[in-house]
């Protein structure tokens, strides 16, 4: 077994280039030096049988007087006749005796004849009389054997000559592939030492070496921002779950040190508990973010009717928007039906409910809409806040973001990553976008379209939300 | 020089069954003088008018005497076959050629 890819795809190539070669090399002989045998062999058959008619109507003497008019006017000099009687003696043709080898009728002979003191060959049948009297028909093949000698010579010449071809053909197969193999293992070597910068060169051929390279290239790509996704996320994980486990830590020790009574240390420990609580709950919706980016949730999925869903939500937030000074106001057609996660689409709307509540000021107006748009609903937060700087909203979805203006308000950065999550899972999209000035003050406008009918399935993941959008 | 893919070729190749190259070589009659001497005779027993027969006769003649018997041999089989187009072009006559010499063998 060879263990080297590009020495078997060589050697393939140059078997199947020699293989083919050779079978349109004994083609070509079978067209040539065989037809000239096949021509000798039927012109000795026609000969005979017009010969043997001869017979049949004149008898020996016919015989013997056309076998003397076939030789005196045999220009071309290569014809071969011999009649004998039943005791072998010769009564007619050109051949000194009847060769010992020839003894039985049928098959063709080849034997050696001298012709005016020259060696040559040539090729004779038998054919039976009645009488005991015997022919032989024959041609003198000499030029067919030199014409066949010389056939053979140049397609034997043409067999090396392939052999050559088919040799330096696999060399060049096998260049070609070990440098494109060479190619992409120097890369793939690079990226595995740590090193995530080296791209497959391309020929610019555009060729199919460029199109796997393309693709290597696009893989290596999202490879490294799922990379630095992933570091993101860890970096903010840390930074934001070190702050409340920190103060955690400093509530239990001043309280071991400092408490002046049980109630105290109770009261330090349930404050500490909060906070590992608010932990704990950022690790929760991590996970239920990681769930749903997986699909697995695919399978509960039901019709849902958003009509009464979102005029629920509208009351239950109506009350704590009123408690700030806000109006929720409600803008959503009776029958909204959707094939999707009930649970889901409720949490991903209290949440932008939730942020509208939270960032705007008292006195503001905050609408609450849907409607059907095609394949898609369409629903709509909108708030009178102070909205998201246009360089931030790319990455406002991303988990931990936090703008500037969230920084002193509570909340894990986790929210929007969740609606987000939840517009893939239904093959749609969120989109954030300054409020129309006409409509209301200036604000945020958060757009959660939703795909009605069965989403594809596909793996969903905060880049392919990139890309959507 | 010793032709090597002919010799290679005949390795591989099967040879024919009814080739024997232990047989003594056969001779051929009709490539002698006397053939020559015979195939003229013929003609010119046919006392034919043509010139073109008379010049390939006499340069058949020429040739077998020189000792180029199968040149000479040639013309005089053309010289025949133009003679025996000659006969056949003529009205049909089913009665042999009595006239003719008789040809050799």
């Amino acid at each position: 077994m060879i263990r080297s890819a590009s020495l078997r795809f060589a050697v393939l190539y140059g078997s199947l280039f020699a293989a083919s070669s050779l079978a349109l090399v004994l083609f070509f002989w079978w067209a040539t030096a065989g037809v000239l045998d096949r021509q000798v062999e039927a012109a000795i058959d026609a000969d005979a049988q017009f010969l043997v008619e001869r017979w049949s109507e004149g008898g020996v003497p016919a015989l013997v007087l056309t076998v003397q008019e076939r030789l005196a006017e045999n220009v071309d000099d290569d014809a071969i006749y011999m009649l004998s009687d039943g005791l072998g003696r010769r009564v007619a043709g050109n051949m000194q005796r009847w060769p010992a080898m020839v003894t039985e009728a049928g098959g063709f002979y080849e034997l050696r004849v001298v012709r005016a003191g020259a060696q040559s060959l040539a090729e004779v049948r038998q054919y039976d009389l009645p009488g005991g009297f015997r022919l032989l028909v024959g041609r003198d093949v000499r030029g067919r054997v030199e014409l066949r000698r010389l056939l053979t010579n140049t397609l034997l010449w043409s067999v090396l000559l392939v052999a050559g071809l088919a040799g330096a053909g696999a060399f060049v197969v096998r260049r070609l592939f070990r440098r494109m193999v060479a190619e992409i293992s120097a890369t793939a070597e690079a990226i595995a030492g740590g090193d995530l910068t080296p791209r497959v060169r391309r020929s610019g051929r555009g060729d199919e070496f460029d199109r796997m390279a393309e693709s290597i290239n696009t893989m290596l790509e999202r490879i490294a921002r799922l990379m630095d996704g992933v570091r993101q996320v860890s970096n903010a994980i840390a930074h934001d779950l070190r702050t409340p486990i920190t103060r955690a830590r400093a509530r239990l020790e001043d309280a071991a040190e400092h408490a002046g009574s049980e109630a105290e240390l109770r009261a330090a420990i349930e404050r500490a508990v909060a906070d590992l609580d608010g932990v704990t709950a950022v690790f929760q919706a991590l996970l239920r973010i990681a769930e749903i980016e997986a699909g697995a949730r695919r399978s509960a999925f039901a019709d849902v009717d958003l009509g009464p869903l979102l005029a629920d939500l509208s009351e239950l937030y109506g009350a704590l928007a009123e408690d700030r000074g806000l109006t929720l106001s409600l803008d959503v057609p009776d029958t909204l039906s959707l094939l999707g996660d009930r649970e889901l689409i409720q949490q991903a709307v209290a949440n932008l409910l939730d942020n509208a509540i939270k960032f705007s000021s008292p006195g503001g107006r905050i609408r609450l809409s849907g409607q059907a748009e095609g394949r898609h609903l369409r629903v709509e937060v909108a708030d009178e806040g102070p909205g998201i700087p246009e360089a931030d909203r790319s990455r406002a979805a991303d988990r931990f973001f936090r703008g500037e203006q969230a920084r002193n308000t509570p909340g894990s950065g986790l929210g929007l990553a969740l609606v987000q999550a939840v517009a893939m899972l239904h093959d749609g999209a969120l989109v954030l976008e300054e409020t129309d000035p006409r409509a209301l003050n200036k604000g945020l406008r958060a757009v959660l379209t939703l795909q009605t009918g069965q989403p594809a399935v596909t793996q969903n993941s905060p880049d392919a939300a990139l890309l959507t959008r | 020089m010793t032709n090597y893919p002919a010799l290679a070729f005949l390795l591989i190749m099967p040879t024919s069954p009814a080739m024997s190259q232990e047989q003594p070589p056969i001779p051929l009659t009709s490539d002698t003088a006397q053939y020559c001497a015979q195939l003229a005779e013929a003609i010119t027993a046919r006392h034919s008018p043509l010139p073109e027969v008379a010049h390939l006769l006499a340069e058949g003649r020429e040739l077998c005497d020189q000792g180029e018997v199968r040149s000479g041999l040639r013309r005089l089989r053309r010289a025949l076959v133009i003679l025996d187009r000659k006969k056949r072009g003529a009205p049909a006559d089913p009665s042999p050629d009595t006239s003719a010499a008789p040809l050799p063998y």
